[in-house]
């Protein structure tokens, strides 16, 4: 029985890294694939455009035709980026909060006390927890407001999404939930979801995370680089 | 005017060689790797270095580290940075100091060749050129007591111009308004938004973002405990 305790936590984290690695991949697969060939696409439909008159019939079929193309474009890149978040990364939680919050359908208040930035497996839960709870907020919330506060308390990131929407979300029910719980048990955190109906809901994410595994805020961006020290590619 | 490219995607890469040789550009160096963009640089640097954020080998952030060490090392060349998803963040790491002769634009902003290519002329001419979609990450949902909220529709127009790098007479252009009007508009919105007024072009880029940046989409103390009650 203990065995059981004990394996099933690190099993249920190497299945999501698997998952998370094969999604890096797809990700970028559109990216050095798809979409390089689109945007060269649309170069040399810009190239042809110049030797047309713009308003002879040539001229208006190909200017649909780029912004079509252009469409596509966007398309993809939304696609690409639900499939990993390639801001988390560079900038961090917090920045990629602040912007999936940017982007949202409803305004969304970010708050946090975070200096340095948690490790990337706690970054990457917590931006998970958060993205899906905003996308439930949208689907079922019927909220007007939502605030999402980001801090460290007692050695854990504690993550809180809340809105003042309809409440009675019940977790399980195709709400997405259930792959966050495995998401954040997997990092020995817990996830809990308060939402009384008629007075809104709270996602609330807890994770383990050590001051000594803190990182600076721009682990990605470290001191200059001199050109012989770069990797050969 | 002499520009670098470094582009991984062979096929995007000579495309926009040849939009640039096209609009009178001296395309001295088309590279793959930051490495090879960095020996080109070092050796003979150029009046702009156009460059994918994403380069080999981990394809993550290659391009805007090169880019950050571009402009320390040779203050005088001109970087835009390409890439995939525009993010406040990393614009704000480009421009910490200055936004003279840096550009931050989605890749897909090439195919609106003219565009692009006024872009990379700006830029190489210490301007700045930033995507439009920045500012309006920015502007979206402000707070009914901001600053912002003040400005007329107009003056959100001439600001979002402004901060995206825009000239006088480019944002005259883009709205078909006189210059004479620009200036009075760009000299309200200072004022109303408090901002000291400079009149350098590239400056006001980072006086405006800054601006907005430390009005974020914050919650007021007295609303969040509303909402966590």
């Amino acid at each position: 029985m203990t065995l059981d305790a004990t394996i099933e936590p690190r099993l249920r984290a190497r299945i999501l890294e698997a998952a998370d690695a094969e999604r890096q991949r797809l990700e970028r697969n559109l990216h050095d694939g798809a979409q390089q060939r689109l945007v060269s696409l649309g170069l040399r439909l810009s190239l042809l455009a110049t030797r047309l008159e713009a308003d002879s019939e040539a001229g208006r079929m190909l200017a649909a035709a780029r912004e079509e193309l252009a469409g596509s474009l966007e398309e993809l890149r939304e696609l690409a980026r639900g499939l990993n978040p390639a801001m988390l990364g560079a900038c961090g939680l917090v920045e990629a909060v602040q912007s999936l919050a940017a982007r949202a359908a409803l305004p969304v208040w970010v708050t946090s006390d975070l200096t340095r930035r948690p490790p990337a497996r706690v970054e990457v839960a917590a931006y998970y927890v958060i993205c899906e709870a905003l996308a439930n907020v949208a689907k079922y919330a019927d909220a007007t407001t939502v605030a999402i506060d980001l801090s460290l308390r007692d050695r854990r990131l504690v993550v809180e999404i809340v809105d003042d929407g309809v409440g009675g979300a019940a977790p399980g029910e195709g709400s997405g939930l259930r792959g966050l719980v495995d998401r954040v048990e997997a990092l020995g955190g817990r996830l809990e979801v308060v939402s009384p109906r008629g007075r809104g809901t709270t996602v609330r994410a807890e994770v383990p995370c050590a001051p000594s595994s803190l990182r600076p805020p721009h682990d990605r961006l470290p001191a200059p680089l001199a050109a012989a020290e770069l990797p050969c590619a | 005017v002499r520009v670098a490219i470094a582009e991984d995607s062979v096929l995007l890469r000579d495309g926009l060689a040849r939009l640039l040789d096209d609009a009178g550009f001296d395309v001295v160096a088309k590279c793959g790797t930051v490495r090879e963009l960095m020996l080109k640089v070092d050796s003979f640097p150029p009046d702009v270095v156009v460059l994918d954020i994403r380069l080999p080998p981990t394809h993550n952030d290659e391009g805007l580290r090169a880019a950050l060490e571009i402009r320390e090392r040779h203050p005088s060349v001109g970087v835009l940075v390409l890439s995939q998803y525009v993010e406040l963040g990393l614009a704000l790491t480009l421009i910490t100091d200055s936004a003279d002769g840096v550009g931050y634009l989605l890749k897909d902003r090439i195919i609106d060749t003219d565009e692009f290519v006024a872009a990379v002329r700006r830029v190489a001419h210490g301007g700045s050129a930033l995507d439009p979609t920045i500012v309006s990450t920015l502007l979206s949902h402000r707070r009914s007591d901001d600053p912002v909220a003040q400005l007329t529709r107009r003056e959100r127009e001439v600001l979002e111009l402004m901060a995206a790098g825009s000239s006088n007479q480019g944002i005259a252009d883009e709205l078909v308004i006189t210059l004479r009007a620009v200036e009075k508009y760009v000299s309200t919105i200072f004022t109303k938004l408090g901002i000291p007024s400079t009149r350098s072009e590239s400056r006001r880029v980072l006086a405006v973002l800054t601006f907005l940046r430390s009005m974020p989409g914050s919650v007021p103390a007295a609303q969040r405990s509303a909402l966590l009650a």
